[in-house]
């Protein structure tokens, strides 16, 4: 018991720090398929058509906090994440998104904050392993029933954040860049 | 031929088709979907010239998905010029509201606004190079006003980059002469302009049934745009929005026609023209 409420109050400057990591960077992932960051800003029209085509609204357009990218296509799995129904590839017209295959998808990678997330805690929970649409192989459990993400093969959907009870969400995707 | 009208039916029908397909957007439509940036419709893909171009600068690379979506539209501006401009853009029919609210009036065109024109198009696509983004893209207002609707109505909420940009722009649209950011400053009117060809459909003048002197040069003080069309220069910026051709008092002086006989100079090799008509 003592240990968890450390853990809690050690989780006050965690939620700061991650509050305030994500006023300035917010975590806005690029769409399915999309090329290296750079080139991506360089491909990108900000013609919406991407935004438009997504059946879950994920896709939203970004605001200044993009700098001069204002307008681009951005993904905040915290609002909803990625359902992987892999149309907005297929209607990019100049090429920042390419057609891939589920699997190659490499939106950013999922992080465990393992202070705050429940299994590590000691609470029976397996959320985001069931949310994981690889599940087993980017989210599996390991002995200790906690939550173990394997970079390889998490592409960075998102799934798992909105489903984490943990307030804030104990996973959050990293954007690659 | 009622020119004027039917523009303004074209102006006001494109703008209801991209506030109304958001609406379909919900449904789950997305066979006729895009902006004026890039449109979409069945399996053609339509991208703005300049956006493309932009593109490919900053990438630095020509890719063919690009590369075919543009083929279309730069067709249609070789062949009817820059009808996009007062047929189909909305910020262009935005303009001429102002136009008239705020009762601008028509000036002589200025000797620096085909310079400007180039600089400005050349500046944009130059610093597009230098950040890597096609910034060319970014300020085009016909994208801007296209993606508000998709925004406000998919999103739920318009962004604070769109407003934000559409601000700018509507401040320079009043406080700068008139129509100057559509005559000179729009990368994707400059970009369609430039591509007039010597038999792209323009406006032509026929002198001897020309009467100006009866009710003044009616032409030139209702074309929006303030070209003079009886004067008219090659890359001048004249979009074929045909209002000076309804409005002629003097019958059949200025037309509808691919390509122009420029007036040739005197040449003592050639007969004297005489007996005209």
């Amino acid at each position: 018991m003592m240990a968890m409420m450390m853990a809690r109050r050690d989780s006050v400057v965690n939620r700061t720090r991650r509050n305030l990591w994500s006023r300035f960077f917010p975590e806005g992932l690029r769409p399915p398929g999309a090329r290296p960051e750079n080139e991506f800003l360089a491909l990108c029209i900000k013609c919406g058509r991407c935004t438009a085509s997504c059946p879950y609204q994920s896709i939203r357009q970004s605001g200044w906090e993009a700098g001069l990218g204002v307008g681009t296509p951005v993904i905040h799995p915290r609002e909803i994440p990625c359902y992987l129904c892999m149309i907005c590839p297929d209607v990019c017209p100049t090429g920042a998104l390419e057609p891939v295959s589920k699997e190659d998808i490499d939106m950013g990678e999922a992080v465990l904050d393992t202070e705050t997330c429940y299994a590590f805690l000691g609470i029976l929970c397996r959320a985001c392993v069931d949310a994981c649409p690889f599940q087993g192989t980017a989210i599996r459990q390991n002995l200790a029933l906690e939550p173990i993400v394997d970079p390889e093969f998490c592409v960075g959907c998102g799934l798992c954040v909105p489903v984490c009870p943990a307030e804030p969400e104990a996973i959050r995707v990293i954007r690659k860049t | 031929m009622k020119w004027g009208r039917l523009r303004r039916c074209s102006q006001v029908g494109f703008l209801l088709l991209f506030v109304g397909l958001p609406f379909t957007y919900l449904k789950g439509q997305i066979t006729v979907m895009g902006t004026l940036a890039s449109l979409q419709i069945g399996p053609i893909s339509l991208v703005d010239p300049v956006s493309g171009l932009a593109t490919m600068i900053a990438a630095q690379e020509v890719g063919w998905t690009l590369f075919s979506g543009m083929i279309l539209p730069v067709l249609l501006a070789l062949v009817l010029g820059p009808v996009f401009c007062s047929w189909v853009c909305p910020w262009g029919l935005l303009s001429e509201l102002l136009d008239k609210l705020l009762r601008r009036k028509v000036g002589r065109i200025p000797s620096w606004l085909g310079p400007l024109r180039w600089s400005f198009l050349g500046g944009v696509l130059l610093l597009g190079l230098a950040t890597g983004m096609p910034l060319a893209a970014t300020i085009s207002a016909p994208r801007l006003l296209t993606v508000l609707p998709m925004e406000i109505i998919f999103l739920g909420g318009a962004t604070a980059g769109t407003i934000g940009l559409l601000g700018a722009l509507l401040v320079l649209e009043v406080v700068l002469p008139r129509r100057l950011w559509c005559r000179a400053l729009c990368p994707v009117g400059s970009t369609l302009v430039l591509l007039r060809l010597r038999k792209t459909l323009t406006i032509a003048w026929s002198e001897p049934t020309c009467r100006p002197a009866l009710q003044g040069a009616v032409c030139f003080v209702e074309c929006p745009w303030n070209i003079d069309p009886r004067h008219m220069k090659h890359l001048d910026g004249c979009t074929n929005c045909g209002t000076c051709v309804e409005g002629c008092p003097s019958g059949p002086s200025l037309d509808y026609s691919f390509g122009r006989t420029e007036p040739e100079p005197p040449s003592g090799l050639k007969l004297p023209v005489i007996m005209r008509n």
